[in-house]
């Protein structure tokens, strides 16, 4: 099934397995989808990594707004 | 309608609010700049980084919702359409003035005094501030470095929390490439931070 997916699918489905709202039956078919394509896999990661930087300096944000 | 009483307003969503607004109510109005202020101070000054010029801009942001409110429709969300004016408002003021630079969080407001980055965690040593410091630096330098075509999104998405609706909307694009992008521009974003291995 997701062998046979358009890019823009593919993007929807990496957004929301990067912020955990992908539905529970469909995260473990990804996951397996991942794991044979590394590269897309390695994708995830960052992007991942990324989601979470952007946590971080959103919560800095706002420490320097109640700051200031 | 007048004896629509101020708890009720509050508990009116934005749509009705602008409804009544639209027909002379305007403590809906009063509700409505309550409930967003904040939340638009927060957008805005993610651009300027400069609380004065912040609060210019949400005074201009809700003054055109004053002034424009018969041309919002109900067919777009309130609050699209409010973050369409700030985000339009930003970008007039960035071409006029091209100076508007997304300014180091080494950098205070005023960009000659330094700012302290305020942990109240007593726990934390200075070596660890220190580091805490010049990785958020890092951070948004590495923020600033992305396209901004991704880092528009990436912002409403990860820092205002704007929904993928709203963004859609705001940017005119179909949600497939709202993600794309947000996508690529976490992974790139990863990729310039990626000595800071530790989150």
């Amino acid at each position: 099934m997701l062998m046979d997916m358009s890019n823009d699918q593919l993007q929807i489905y990496v957004a929301d397995y990067t912020e955990g709202t992908m539905s529970s039956d469909l995260v473990p078919i990804f996951e397996q989808f991942l794991r044979m394509n590394p590269e897309i896999e390695a994708f995830v990661a960052s992007a991942q990594k990324g989601h979470a930087w952007l946590k971080r300096y959103r919560r800095d944000l706002s420490i320097r707004q109640q700051a200031s | 309608m007048n004896t629509v009483s101020a708890l009720r307003f509050n508990q009116l969503p934005d749509e009705d609010l602008m409804e009544l607004f639209q027909g002379g109510y305007d403590e809906a109005y009063s509700v409505i700049v309550t409930r967003y202020r904040e939340r638009i101070h927060q957008f805005i000054f993610r651009y300027t980084k400069n609380h004065l010029d912040s609060e210019d801009l949400v005074q201009e942001t809700f003054l055109r919702v004053f002034r424009s409110r018969n041309s919002y429709e109900r067919i777009a969300r309130f609050s699209t359409w409010l973050f369409t004016i700030a985000q339009n408002l930003i970008r007039n003021q960035y071409k006029r003035s091209q100076r508007m630079q997304m300014v180091s969080l080494s950098q205070s407001d005023d960009q000659d005094q330094e700012i302290t980055i305020d942990l109240p965690d007593p726990g934390v040593s200075a070596e660890e501030q220190l580091h805490l410091t010049m990785t958020m630096s890092h951070l948004q330098k590495s923020l600033d470095a992305i396209p901004a075509d991704f880092r528009d999104v990436l912002v409403m998405r990860d820092v205002q929390q704007l929904t993928y609706e709203e963004i859609m909307e705001i940017t005119h694009l179909p949600m497939g490439t709202v993600k794309s992008r947000i996508n690529r521009g976490r992974a790139r974003l990863q990729d310039l931070m990626g000595t800071y291995a530790d989150i």
